[in-house]
């Protein structure tokens, strides 16, 4: 409890206390008041707790995606980097997502089922969510520069703010009368193959009935092709005149950050974007940033002058067994990880993406086959594209867990809204799930409430009673003063059977040369800096969704240099190629492990000599002493006489006692004569 | 000046003849500190049954120990307990 009188006030109102009453009164002050005042006891604990119902276990996907967001693989990625003219650390992963997202734009929409269950295309969408000035324009004034020669439906289209959802349709028009009277369809936005949407926060929150109605037709239009006609018919409409189509539209939607809710987590529109958020650099270098020069690099080509060239002639492109495989594993080890992650939005996107993830794998995959014109997927092409999914999956689950909470979904906690799921998942956390194991009072339940409802705490006993009425929780006084919460509504635990799968044997057959797990394994180890944080990493199954991403380039470094293609990561950042790339991840993991294990003792490695082998680690205290440069004006205050005297004269006294005698230098004679000793 | 059982009591830090009962069994005075008075609605209240006091005028809480450095003049009303 909190205490209101400070230390002095304490002190004085107490002696008076005992003045006026005696000693044993002041006994029972304390015990007196912390019996009656419960009511003051819930506030003051609640005030001083910080994981009120919001608190968001660490992601820690540093290490893999700043790997993964490497483009080495990607022809002409430079030129797209060129043209599109953002500079920064922020921008990789995204950048990599456009590159697939203008192929896509360029690409005939192909539907490929690969199975009964698979049915999947090669289109893409992504969600932005930027604040303003983070080069929203820039992507959007690329994307129509990229399309600018196609006009009508197999052009792009920008909108912006809210599109109402006839405006996405499109209807029928009749021109001309009696016999000469023709049906003229004219399909809405989602008609174009590129659909640029701006402002679309309202939207995809569903803030109002419009919005959730254009937001459901926007989610048809980004199913898979030949499975998602959108039609309308009008009260005159005959059977024949009813507007069909199946849209082959593209996406791109930008949104400022605002918090999302659960009905984009509860609808699903969530699965069908990658997502990105582009923040503001922690770390701003005034170098690069008013860095301002001509270029010197001169190209053949532009961008623009690249894809015409690529796509003059498209090519189908199929799986074979092999594309299957790896992508089957690919889905599997990433579901592995995310199954297993302590991160709640982490888990919820694995667990409600478990199905879908693997048509994220196979539209990528069928993206870049068909950019590389390959008409059977090679096993490169497959682990790169499954690679980079990776990345895209991972920031998009970034960018949830920034915005959202998707552990407070409806789906989970029984069609409830927000606010309610989240008071039931605090409690879940502290275990209230009998009278017996509760240690929520309904004052404390109350305190929650109106947190979370923005209200006062005598008005959020409505939303306690509602959540009691409808049978999610219990309540009863305990005892004269006390009073207890519980759950009666407990979801449903996902328990996940990997009957001890190795995400890494997988990987060992794409490796060329000797002992390919180890090979692997050396790389994966040289992104941290000490056993113990990679211990931490296996033990969170990352090390196979890292292996993952790693394999490809490992695999074969040299085969994928292309003319355009040499990849400068960011502004004063270091070349890198598949050569140099064995020294990159070290800085990375540095860098990452800093920010993990922030006050944790093995980064001061050195000077805890028993962690490691002592024949690499260890440095005697004297020796330390000596060699510091931080020491070297220090010197002795006594002899080595005196401290030997001592000690005889003092066999039971410790060395604290022996350093406040002598002072500095003491320890160092004292560790001395120890040695001479035992010699 | 403590209670029949021994054990001091928020009543035992007023006079009785400052005191004046309520209808629902609590007991209201003049607030030591800001001196508003009891009469009608306001001062101070006094709770026996949790041995807590309620200043009107401020609107803060005080529990026993509290209310006896309040009598003391040890701090003053509206450094006590927010909402209750």
């Amino acid at each position: 409890m909190k205490e209101i009188l400070d230390k002095e006030q304490n002190e004085e109102t107490l002696k008076m206390f005992e003045d006026s009453f005696g000693k044993k009164a002041v006994e029972q002050l304390d015990e007196d008041v912390k019996k009656h005042y419960t009511k003051f006891l819930d506030i003051e604990e609640i005030e001083n707790e910080e994981d009120i119902c919001s608190s968001k276990q660490e992601l820690n996907f540093d290490v893999i995606t700043k790997i993964a967001e490497n483009a080495e693989h990607l022809e002409g990625f430079k030129l797209m980097d060129r043209d599109l003219g953002l500079d920064g650390e922020n921008y990789k992963a995204l950048k990599k997502k456009n590159y697939y997202h203008l192929n896509s734009l360029r690409q005939d929409t192909q539907a490929y089922a690969i199975n009964n269950k698979t049915i999947i295309d090669n289109r893409t969408n992504t969600l932005v969510i930027a604040e303003a000035g983070a080069g929203k324009s820039t992507l959007k004034n690329q994307h129509k520069r990229v399309m600018r020669d196609f006009e009508g439906y197999s052009g792009i289209i920008e909108v912006s703010g809210v599109s109402h959802p006839e405006q996405l349709v499109g209807k029928v028009i009749y021109s001309g009368r009696g016999d000469k009277k023709e049906r003229v369809e004219k399909k809405g936005l989602l008609g174009y193959k590129g659909l640029l949407n701006d402002e679309s926060q309202d939207m995809l929150n569903e803030k109002n009935d419009i919005y959730a109605k254009s937001q459901r037709l926007k989610r048809i239009g980004m199913d898979t092709f030949g499975k998602n006609e959108i039609s309308k018919k009008l009260v005159d409409d005959s059977a024949e005149d009813i507007m069909s189509f199946y849209p082959e539209v593209r996406i791109l939607d930008f949104a400022h950050p605002e918090k999302l809710t659960s009905r984009f987590f509860d609808t699903g529109s969530f699965r069908r974007y990658d997502s990105f958020r582009i923040d503001q650099t922690e770390n701003l270098q005034l170098e690069s940033i008013t860095a301002f020069k001509f270029e010197n690099e001169e190209y053949d080509k532009s961008w623009i002058e690249f894809l015409d060239d690529k796509y003059s002639k498209q090519t189908e492109t199929k799986f074979n067994q092999e594309t299957l495989t790896i992508i089957s594993h690919y889905h599997k080890t990433m579901l592995y990880f995310l199954l297993n992650h302590k991160n709640m939005n982490a888990f919820r996107y694995g667990l409600l993406t478990r199905y879908s993830m693997r048509g994220m794998f196979c539209t990528n995959v069928l993206i870049l086959g068909k950019s590389r014109h390959e008409e059977i997927v090679s096993a490169d092409t497959t682990m790169q594209a499954c690679a980079d999914t990776i990345l895209f999956i991972l920031k998009t689950i970034e960018t949830y867990n920034s915005l959202g909470n998707m552990g407070a979904t409806a789906d989970v906690w029984g069609g409830l809204g927000e606010q309610d799921a989240q008071a039931l998942e605090y409690l879940y956390k502290k275990k209230a799930v009998s009278k017996e194991s509760s240690g929520i009072s309904v004052k404390k339940f109350q305190t929650i409430l109106a947190n979370l409802y923005g209200c006062k705490i005598s008005q959020s006993r409505s939303h306690h009673y509602k959540l009691k009425r409808n049978g999610f929780i219990d309540s009863a006084q305990s005892g004269k003063y006390d009073s207890r919460v519980w759950l009666k509504f407990i979801p449903k635990e996902i328990k996940l059977n990997s009957q001890n799968y190795d995400p890494l044997k997988f990987l060992e057959k794409y490796f060329k040369g000797d002992s390919a797990k180890n090979t692997l394994l050396t790389a994966l180890k040289s992104c941290f800096t000490d056993d113990k944080s990679f211990e931490k990493f296996k033990g969170d199954k990352g090390v196979g969704v890292l292996g993952c991403v790693l394999t490809p380039i490992y695999s074969n470094p040299k085969k994928y240099k292309y003319k355009y293609n040499i990849y400068t990561q960011g502004t004063g950042g270091n070349t890198v190629t598949p050569d140099t790339l064995e020294v990159k991840p070290q800085k990375q993991g540095v860098l990452r492990a800093e920010k993990q294990i922030k006050g944790d003792k093995t980064l001061k490695i050195r000077l805890s000599p028993l962690k490691k082998s002592k024949d690499d680690f260890y440095y005697p205290r004297d020796e330390q002493f000596l060699i510091t440069k931080e020491c070297e004006n220090i010197k002795p205050v006594c002899t080595k006489i005196q401290v030997k005297k001592w000690i005889k004269e003092n066999p039971k006294k410790n060395y604290k006692e022996l350093y406040k005698t002598l002072g500095t230098g003491s320890l160092k004679f004292k560790n001395e004569i120890l040695k001479e000793k035992k010699k | 000046m403590s209670s029949n059982s021994g054990k001091v009591t928020i009543m035992d830090l007023f006079d009785e003849s400052e005191l004046i009962e309520k209808s629902d069994g609590n007991f209201k005075t003049t607030c030591p500190s800001c001196g508003e008075d009891g009469n009608g609605y306001g001062g101070l209240v006094l709770f026996p049954e949790t041995n807590t006091s309620y200043c009107h005028n401020s609107r803060k809480w005080f529990n026993l120990k509290e209310t006896f450095a309040l009598v003391k003049g040890i701090i003053q009303c509206i450094d006590g307990r927010g909402e209750k």
